[in-house]
């Protein structure tokens, strides 16, 4: 009996949260779709060469003269067929493929970065939060609160001045073999690791002081299980309710990373889409990245309800 | 993203020191000129002489001066920025904490709504969107803060949510302390409990919430402006002066370290003192 309203009780929630979704989805179209479009000034503008007989006919085969609801209404029916549309500057190419080909390069190194990151994060902060020394806590504070402060441009200058520039030993542009992937990775992971870092160790601090520790330590439990099964597993929640937007912004790769390291992904795309007035791609990108952030906020507040049934409700 | 353990002294007292330095930097911009080319006063120049601190760019400019300019920028954005945003976030929140109920339910799901955007997305959007309109409406003369101007609007946007969370948290705890049931009890007014009681007792929280906006600010700011749709020359700021310094790397790497550098050191030294008056006032 308790089982079978449990798992109602997950599904309405499951359900209401997609819902909401969709809806923020929605706003995010309505939203990008608008401001773009009310804009001074179109892709077409910036070619001084073209004659306005051209113009008119590049406006009318993308339905740039018609009424902006029109327009709306047309952006819409494609995309309910999965069209994203035909880029507006780069000739013969579709926003969808344009958005396949970058995903990929994106979505590995944000996945490196992670897989980097995150367990460096979780073991300092272990050791922080059990080791007796004073300066091994301070040691690592400091690493985080410098981390915290350096903008990425800062980490990848030194990384690339000291291991491309000085001692030559990696190369420092570009993603041609695995060895180029090194310094970007880590350049990237520096975000997750310090978010991990931070969090959980705050966390961690938080719940050993709670009474039921003690409860179990003196019940006999052995430290080991006490931290494993107890501490660790209620420390995690706080960790979990930012991680979504972690996980979305890492996975598809920071923009300034993409820039300092001449990466062909998502966000150097999404930066010359937006200097170019690229109505389409820009739109492509948007949605790609907030469906993105919203299956990892959903994705993060699952692993939430599974860990706290509490958490249900809210 | 915070860290509440209390810094240690010799870090707080750094973190002033660092700050007192970039203030004084500020000040250099008004004797120094950032715009002279000196490069052909005597060929071309070595990265650092007595003359030139912090040497030159590729261009010959007084690195020196033109960071000071930077600072000013990047300072007048963050700043600018945690201004707009808190007070609009705290007196949203106010609003929401005080309505309660539904209403104010209702309120802060649009305050999650925009948590669930691309937030860097949305400023860059925003700014180039805006930039544009603001064109049109404002007299010639302001033309060159319009940038500026409308980089604040769009990294407000992206701001003013956290600090109605915060200012929205606070007023609800504040509505169910006992002190509110014994006002109501003898008879207070409800203006009279607002400015008298609620207001002094979120004052705190309000100023944390400009101080932690104005680090933050600065670093999206530096960000965009590196990846070239921030900041542009002459208003050049710390991540305009990063990106420029970007592409010489190899051959003039001070550059990009000095204008990277300066944000690192003040953002620490902002962090510090967020964290070290976060526990003197016992907030959390």
């Amino acid at each position: 009996m308790m089982m079978v309203r449990a798992s109602t009780d997950f599904s309405r929630w499951f359900l209401r949260r997609l819902l909401e979704g969709l809806v923020t989805l929605f706003m995010v179209l309505l939203l990008t779709f608008f401001l773009l479009r009310l804009m001074p000034g179109n892709p077409f503008d910036g070619d001084k060469g073209l004659s306005p007989l051209v113009k008119q006919a590049l406006e009318t085969r993308f339905h740039l003269n018609e009424p902006m609801w029109v327009q709306f209404v047309l952006y819409l029916k494609g995309l309910f067929h999965g069209d994203l549309g035909p880029s507006l500057t780069q000739e013969g190419r579709l926003v969808g493929d344009m958005l396949k080909d970058a995903l990929p390069t994106s979505f590995g190194l944000g996945f490196l970065a992670l897989v980097l990151g995150v367990p460096v994060g979780v073991l300092t902060a272990i050791w922080g939060n059990q080791t007796p020394s004073k300066n091994v806590v301070g040691t690592l504070d400091s690493i985080a609160s410098l981390f915290l402060a350096s903008p990425s441009f800062l980490v990848a200058g030194v990384l690339i001045l000291t291991f491309s520039v000085s001692l030559g030993w990696l190369p420092a542009a570009t993603l041609t073999t695995p060895l180029h992937w090194v310094l970007p990775v880590v350049t990237l992971a520096i975000v997750p690791y310090t978010f991990t870092y931070l969090l959980l160790k705050q966390s961690l601090a938080d719940e050993s002081s709670a009474l039921y520790l003690q409860m179990k330590q003196a019940a006999g439990i052995p430290p080991v299980q006490v931290f494993m099964r107890h501490l660790l597993r209620n420390a995690w929640l706080p960790v979990l309710s930012l991680a979504g937007p972690l996980v979305a912004n890492v996975m598809t790769g920071s923009f300034a990373i993409e820039v300092l390291y001449a990466i062909p992904g998502l966000g150097r795309q999404f930066v010359s889409a937006i200097i170019n007035r690229d109505y389409t791609v820009v739109m492509g990108s948007t949605l790609l990245y907030a469906t993105l952030l919203l299956l990892m906020n959903l994705l993060a507040d699952m692993c939430i309800v599974g860990l706290d049934p509490r958490r249900r409700e809210a | 993203m915070t860290q509440t353990s209390s810094p240690r002294s010799w870090s707080l007292s750094s973190a002033y020191v660092i700050l007192g330095f970039t203030l004084l930097l500020m000040c250099v911009a008004f004797f120094r000129d950032a715009t002279t080319i000196h490069r052909f006063d005597a060929g071309v120049l070595p990265f650092q002489t007595w003359r030139y601190p912090l040497g030159t760019d590729d261009l010959g400019r007084d690195l020196l001066a033109r960071l000071s300019v930077g600072t000013q920028i990047s300072m007048t954005v963050g700043l600018a920025t945690a201004l707009v945003a808190s007070t609009f976030g705290s007196v949203y929140g106010i609003t929401a904490g005080l309505l309660g109920g539904r209403l104010g339910d209702a309120l802060m799901r649009g305050v999650d709504v925009l948590y669930s955007l691309p937030g860097l997305m949305v400023v860059v959007l925003l700014s180039v969107f805006l930039e544009p309109l603001l064109l049109n409406v404002v007299p010639p003369t302001f033309a060159p803060v319009v940038k500026l101007s409308s980089l604040v609007m769009a990294l407000s946007f992206f701001s003013w949510p956290e600090s109605a969370r915060l200012i929205r948290g606070q007023v609800l705890a504040l509505k169910q302390q006992a002190f509110v049931a014994a006002f109501y009890t003898l008879g207070g007014d409800l203006r009279r409990l607002i400015f008298v009681h609620f207001l002094p007792n979120l004052l705190p929280y309000v100023m944390i919430s400009i101080m932690v906006a104005v680090p933050r600010a600065i670093l999206t700011e530096s960000t965009l402006s590196f990846i070239g749709l921030g900041m542009e020359a002459p208003l050049s700021s710390w991540g305009t002066l990063a990106y420029e310094g970007w592409f010489l790397i190899r051959v003039q790497p001070h550059v990009v370290l000095e204008a990277s550098l300066a944000i690192a050191l003040s953002m620490w030294a902002m962090n510090t003192l967020i964290r070290d008056l976060k526990m003197r006032w016992a907030l959390r």
